[in-house]
């Protein structure tokens, strides 16, 4: 076994799990599957040896306690990349290439160029390279972080929920360029997740550590579905989950590889076919939010949205998807007039809402969630920050409806919270900050990948929200890479590349069908069942490939 | 925007230079005239230099919430400075005043010698420092410390925009804007401290204090040459205090 770790501590449902332990051989990727909030991140700092205040905790790599390494040795074997991309990046450089450059020049040698030559083909960075790091969008980020590591060729290479932040096709090409290294290189991979969600297509050998209501469960994906029973959907979510039942099941017809090839297709919606903005048909009775020829351009002139125009319906959650740096972001900022000036028309059930009003006016029609927590959240508590936007909105002295107050219990903010929200956990803080946005009552909320390192438990509970909110005539458009989210509970597709709507779909059976079960250990035949209606009943990912 | 890509292409051994005459210059203010004065030229002989007044705005900017507490400490409140008389009750501390002044020019030069790196490519001025043979814990906390800067700017930035999100008015009277003003600081130093954690930890994960650094070639490919009028014109505040501390001598 290349790498030995022993002792790891997490929170489980009963307290504390203080030993864990598990053992990754050369060539393989280890999965700790773990709900948010349990310790991940502290848990990935022990085990590249970066906290001092664990002694119990011990990671051998090759049988050498990396605790007792010296600097350069360490990061010569071990190598972190943190949920955050940005932190990864060194603050020296200036652009991505620089960062991958000092990737290897901090180890005090030159990266070889065949070596860099193959990092940047293969993760697709070569028109980043003179972008600067500050520029990049959350996708770009990741890769680039990764790129820097694999630049330094460390022997164990350990992943706190960083890839969660890509999109399906690169977190797939990821996971590929990092299948192929693991075979070049004779490493190995650790990887932090809150799901087993796509993981199915490695070719390399895998193995599972996950914890569940009585206790970790390790072994092989196989073994640990097998094990899991009737919870094993909290963690085998999505499409690739449906995959890795199809598979497990022998029962089931299919083979895996053609089982996960097949659903991969459909998920792929690779099409770059502009569709004319302006012919879009919406068949919801009313108009909602209305945008027409949006226009925007950045001052460098590199990127622009291109004659935007799309209908968010009243009551209905629309999902705007597309790449890393399709101009998915800057749209919202365009609709909460944070980014401008921009050119076109934008109405709300009719109403004309100025581009020139200020950005707490719109703030009133159009709520925007922001995907970092952490640059909205200030008060002391996390019932005041609960309120905050509805008393910037609203006025203080409003007193919680029954949905409202529902809404809340959804995501487990109902009754009293004196706690300081900066010490809840990142996934908390997100949901924190979405149900701020939600009960301010606003009738549209603009939510940037809100289903961003959230736990599948969280995820559904997150989704009760929000078809609680869109029950009481709110309206959410939200940003997500989350096909599987956004395959069960959105009804309106649209389709962002290169600035351009290259495609719009609604669906009408999804969100309207009923809430989702928030419970762990709810029936998996029923939710089984729906996921397979999403990828056999609904065409919407064939109708986005041939952009109709 | 292009004036400022230009600028970022100064020779860092022009900005050394100056933080060195300026330096001198701090050595040898003695009273407030002197101080102002050759603070004053130090900002006027960055002209040629930065083509712009962008120099003087930031070290005004930085200076403000510096130096109003010195004066209203030292020409107010601080007993060991006689009064000379008051103003609605308010003692006027005339020493204390000048005291304050005196040490307004100091930190003036401080910042002017600090703000004048942010012209400078950081990537030049790692080379710089590595060709001066600085050890690289420090080498890196140099630049680290000029590029922070920016990044908080950059955190400021997203803040009061998010802050805007979540319908906070920033262009309204200065009332709205004073007490809103939490909301700006309360996350950017809370996400500074944290962002500042992190990253230190995975800056050491990178290898940080093994004392080897391979800088990109390129780097050393693009440095620019020493300019000699930018230097000359760096000169100027180190030769001003001289005269000023030659006359003042003699």
């Amino acid at each position: 076994m290349l790498v030995n770790v022993r002792n790891l501590a997490l929170r489980g449902f009963h307290g504390a799990v203080e030993t864990l332990a598990f053992d990754v051989p050369a060539g393989g990727w280890h999965i700790v599957v773990a709900p948010s909030g349990s310790g991940k991140s502290a848990a990935c700092a022990k085990i590249v040896g970066l906290d001092f205040n664990a002694p119990l905790s011990q990671t051998l790599v090759s049988g050498r306690d990396v605790h007792l390494l010296s600097i350069a040795e360490r990061a010569q074997t071990m190598a972190l990349l943190p949920p955050q991309a940005t932190w990864a990046f060194s603050l020296i450089g200036d652009t991505a290439e620089d960062e991958i450059d000092l990737g290897a020049g901090f180890m005090g040698r030159e990266i070889p160029s065949s070596k860099k030559d193959w990092i940047i083909g293969s993760l697709n960075l070569g028109r980043l390279l003179d972008r600067s790091t500050g520029s990049l969008s959350g996708g770009e980020s990741a890769r680039i972080a990764l790129a820097t590591v694999l630049a330094r060729d460390p022997q164990v290479l350990v992943l706190d929920q960083a890839l969660d932040s890509c999109d399906p096709s690169n977190r797939r090409l990821v996971q590929r360029i990092l299948a192929e290294w693991l075979r070049r290189s004779g490493g190995a991979v650790i990887e932090f997740a809150t799901s087993w969600k796509d993981r199915d297509l490695l070719d390399v050998p895998l193995c599972l550590s996950t914890l569940t209501a009585t206790g970790w469960v390790q072994g092989s994906p196989d073994k640990v579905w097998l094990q899991l029973g009737s919870a094993a959907s909290d963690y085998f979510e999505g499409v690739d989950g449906l995959a890795a039942r199809a598979f497990c099941d022998p029962s089931h017809a299919v083979t895996r590889s053609s089982a996960i090839h097949a659903l991969v297709d459909r998920h792929a919606a690779t099409s770059s076919r502009a569709v004319d903005s302006s012919t879009l048909k919406c068949s919801f009775p009313n108009n909602g939010l209305d945008v027409k020829g949006l226009n925007f351009s950045y001052g460098d002139g590199c990127f622009h949205l291109d004659n935007v125009s799309f209908i968010a319906p009243k009551g209905t959650i629309t999902a705007l998807l597309g790449p890393n740096g399709s101009g998915k972001t800057t749209l919202l900022r365009c609709l909460g007039n944070l980014a401008g000036p921009w050119t076109g028309s934008r109405t709300w059930c009719n109403e004309s809402l100025p581009n020139d009003l200020r950005p707490h006016q719109i703030a009133s029609k159009l709520i925007y969630a922001f995907q970092n927590p952490d640059d909205q959240i200030y008060r002391a508590t996390v019932e005041e920050e609960l309120l905050e936007c509805r008393n910037n909105l609203r006025g203080r002295g409003h007193c919680l409806s029954k949905w409202e107050q529902d809404l809340l219990s959804d995501l487990n903010f109902g009754g009293t919270h004196s706690g300081s929200p900066f010490s809840l956990p990142l996934s908390r803080r997100r949901l924190l900050m979405i149900a701020s946005s939600l009960i301010a009552k606003t009738p549209v909320v603009l939510l940037d990948e809100p289903t961003a390192w959230l736990d599948p438990v969280q995820k559904r509970a997150l989704a009760c929200a929000l078809r609680r909110f869109i029950e009481n005539d709110g309206t959410v458009l939200m940003i997500s890479h989350d096909m599987d989210f956004v395959g069960r509970y959105a009804d309106r597709f649209l389709r962002l590349e290169n600035g351009k709507i290259v495609a719009s779909i609604e669906t009408m059976w999804a969100s309207r069908c009923q809430l989702p079960d928030t419970t762990p250990s709810a029936d998996i035949s029923e939710r089984a069942g729906l996921t397979e209606r999403v990828w056999k009943e609904t065409p919407f990912l064939s109708m986005l490939k041939t952009g109709a | 925007m292009k004036k400022q890509a230009n600028l970022q292409k100064l020779p860092p051994s022009v900005a050394f230079i100056w933080t060195i005459s300026l330096i001198f210059a701090l050595a040898a203010i003695h009273d407030w005239k002197e101080g102002l004065s050759i603070l004053t030229i130090a900002l006027l002989s960055s002209l040629p230099v930065i083509q712009s007044l962008s120099l003087a705005k930031s070290v005004a900017w930085l200076l403000l919430p510096l130096s109003l507490p010195l004066f209203f400490i030292h020409g107010v409140i601080n007993p060991s400075f006689a009064s000379q008389g008051s103003i609605f009750g308010v003692p006027i501390r005339p020493v204390g005043f000048t005291y304050a002044a005196i040490i307004t020019a100091r930190l003036g030069l401080i910042a002017t010698a600090f703000v004048f790196w942010r012209y400078v490519d950081r990537r030049h001025a790692l080379v710089f420092f590595k060709r001066l043979g600085i050890p690289t814990k420090g080498l890196v906390l140099l630049v680290v410390a000029q590029s922070s800067v920016e990044l908080l700017l950059e955190r400021a930035r997203a803040v009061y925009l998010a802050q805007q999100a979540r319908g906070i008015d920033w262009r309204g009277g200065i009332f709205s804007r004073f007490t809103a003003l939490p909301r700006l600081l309360v996350p950017v130093v809370t996400a500074a401290l944290v962002e500042g954690a992190h990253r230190g930890l995975i800056m050491e994960q990178r290898g940080l204090g093994s004392e080897i650094l391979i800088l990109p070639k390129r780097w050393s490919e693009s440095y620019p040459p020493l300019a000699l009028g930018p230097a000359v014109m760096a000169a100027i505040p180190a030769g001003v205090a001289w005269l000023l501390f030659y006359f003042y001598v003699s």
